[in-house]
């Protein structure tokens, strides 16, 4: 159940779904799913190959609430911002506690008000492209010795020099080096790694698989690798300078390492040096929110 | 698959629906994709790493209505098609002998910038005094001559270190030789076909009007051999009439209608496609086993390769495969 449900325009114009001064939601099918099998067909009955998925489409109707002045205004600003989003092709989020689903508001009708009711309604779609709810977990991990600022450093059963941020409920860590990650999910997780200078190289493993770019970072420098596919080519493996500008060093990769190869689900191992700092992002999709 | 810039350095990685197919120059051995324009540096070319799947990037277009760029280009064996082998200063021919490797090598010496590199391995295989064709291309040029040995051409693009251009690695390398026996459930779609539909007695008539009319009988036996003497009578007799009225003379008239007849009589025909299963690459030969004895081989010629919403679809075709 969401007690934080809203919807966040690409304008960072933030609407509560459960708050009749925003955009109240009446009705919606956040749990709709649908997964379409590819198949061959066969003499008796198809072989499925894989299972892929369409955009999902979310029924949903408003009630605007208040004197006709009121509602006029609130619906103006809700109807202007998503239609803004469409315009600039760039989606608005629906947030359902912490898990988010980039979506347009691309269709919708208002009906006429009754003579003297003192609310509106509003039924139509939100268009989802990628259909699936995310739930970001950043993990912060700085270089060994360095305090976690924020969290406590003094973790039972673990000695301070491996003071790994530990007050997740999706991670922990289990040597100066490494750290579990709860991933829940049932496929392969987006994940961004944002790793800061100075370091000779950046390498670090997930259960194993490599990830290594063999650039050297100053100091005041970061570097992002980013797997999403909604991020463009050109930033997917960049270095940002003090200034920042922007450097695309992909062609820096290590030939051996495939640089956006998704994280596993279940319960991965990060491990790396910790001769450098490093914000660790997996982004968690799951069809329908939980 | 990896954008490159025109000097080969990886750009950076996209999924995009790609169609290519490759093989011997009377494949297309081109590529054509398209993307958004939304955050793409202009590529120069393209690859998958590990794979023969790669090109030049030569043609580009885009509509002032269509955030869409459509992009062609030839696939790196198709730009070996597109360099001729000339006979040296002084000679007829070009005619090589050596470690294949080694000859390969010697052949793509400064082409296209040395865009290729040639394997140092020794491929186990000598050429003995080959002589190519006249004025043939690269790929034909090199494909027949391994041919003829068993061996194929084998194209790898790979990144061998970072912050270099990407590396396409030419190799002679033994084909593989697919077998399977007509009637057997061995993965190899094989066609026997026997037509006893055909003709076997053609009437040819050449120059002249009704009576003065030429006419000539033209049989065929059952070796396939063409006379004037025929061989099949009553209920096998099949005959059809050959309308030649502007025979020069009556060998013409002879010769022509011979031609005829091939087309009409009877026939065994077999035919051989590529298994879908096994993996097969271009130069692999597919060899077909039938119930008279007869064996048919060809070599694989084409192969196509779709990428459809990250699936890779792959389908080979042997020489004669329709």
């Amino acid at each position: 159940m969401a007690n934080n449900l809203r919807f966040i325009s690409s304008a960072n114009v933030t609407f509560n779904l459960l708050d009749f001064d925003y955009a109240k939601l009446k009705t919606a099918n956040f749990h709709v799913v649908s997964w379409v099998p590819e198949v061959e067909k066969k003499q008796f009955g198809e072989k499925v190959n894989r299972f892929t998925k369409k955009p999902q489409i979310f029924e949903c109707s408003f009630y605007f609430k208040g004197d006709a002045a009121r509602r006029k205004q609130q619906i103006d600003d809700f109807i202007y911002q998503t239609e803004q989003d469409c315009a600039r092709l760039s989606p608005g989020r629906i947030y359902w506690n912490e898990q988010y689903i980039e979506v347009y508001f691309n269709t919708h009708d208002t009906h006429p008000v009754d003579a003297g009711a003192n609310w509106t309604e509003i039924k139509g779609q939100f268009y989802a492209p990628f259909p699936f709810w995310t739930q970001e977990q950043t993990l912060i991990i700085r270089p060994s010795g360095q305090s976690q600022e924020g969290f406590p450093e003094n973790v039972k059963g673990y000695p301070e020099s491996r003071s790994f941020v530990y007050g997740y409920e999706y991670a922990y860590p289990y040597a100066e080096t490494a750290v579990f990650i709860d991933v829940d999910t049932a496929i392969p997780s987006d994940f961004k790694a944002v790793v800061y200078g100075p370091a000779n190289f950046v390498q670090f493993f997930v259960s194993g698989h490599k990830y290594q770019v063999n650039y050297a970072l100053r100091s005041g420098q970061y570097m992002v690798i980013d797997s999403r596919d909604t991020t463009p080519m050109n930033r997917k493996c960049i270095v940002v300078n003090e200034n920042g500008s922007i450097i695309n060093v992909f062609d820096y990769r290590d030939p051996t390492s495939l640089l956006f190869k998704k994280v596993p689900n279940g319960s991965v191992v990060l491990n790396y040096s910790r001769t450098y700092g490093i914000d660790f992002t997996v982004f968690q999709e799951r069809s329908a929110p939980k | 698959m990896i954008f490159l810039t025109s000097t080969l350095h990886e750009l950076g990685e996209i999924d995009l629906d790609v169609d290519a197919e490759f093989g011997t120059s009377e494949a297309p051995n081109d590529f054509e994709f398209a993307t958004s324009l939304r955050g793409l540096e202009e590529p120069g070319a393209f690859y998958i790493p590990g794979t023969e799947i790669g090109g030049l990037i030569d043609y580009d277009k885009t509509k002032s209505d269509q955030d869409v760029i459509t992009f062609k280009g030839f696939l790196w064996r198709g730009l070996l098609a597109k360099n001729i082998i000339m006979p040296p200063t002084g000679s007829d021919y070009m005619i090589v002998s050596g470690e294949a490797n080694s000859v390969i090598s010697s052949l793509l010496n400064n082409v296209m910038g040395n865009l290729f590199t040639v394997s140092s391995e020794d491929s186990g295989l000598t050429i003995s005094n080959y002589q190519f064709p006249l004025y043939i291309n690269l790929l034909d040029g090199i494909e027949g001559m391994l041919e003829e040995y068993g061996y194929r051409l084998k194209i790898t693009a790979q990144k061998i270190a970072s912050n270099t251009p990407i590396q396409i690695l030419v190799e002679a390398t033994e084909a593989t030789i697919v077998s399977g026996t007509y009637n057997e459930d061995n993965g190899i779609p094989l066609t026997y076909e026997v037509n006893r539909m055909g003709i076997n007695h053609l009437i040819c008539g050449g120059s002249g009007e009704l009576q003065n009319r030429e006419i000539v009988h033209l049989y065929i036996n059952d070796q396939g051999e063409i006379s004037q003497t025929q061989y099949y009578f009553g209920l096998d007799e099949r005959q059809e009439f050959f309308d030649y009225p502007n025979a020069e003379s009556t060998q013409d008239l002879i010769d022509y209608g011979t031609e005829r007849l091939k087309e009409l009589a009877s026939y065994k025909k077999l035919s051989i496609k590529a298994p879908e299963e096994q993996p097969l690459e271009i130069g692999d030969i597919v060899r077909g086993l039938f119930p008279d004895g007869s064996v048919i081989q060809s070599p694989v010629v084409s192969k196509i390769y779709k990428i459809s919403n990250g699936l890779l679809h792959t389908e080979c075709k042997v020489k004669g495969e329709e």
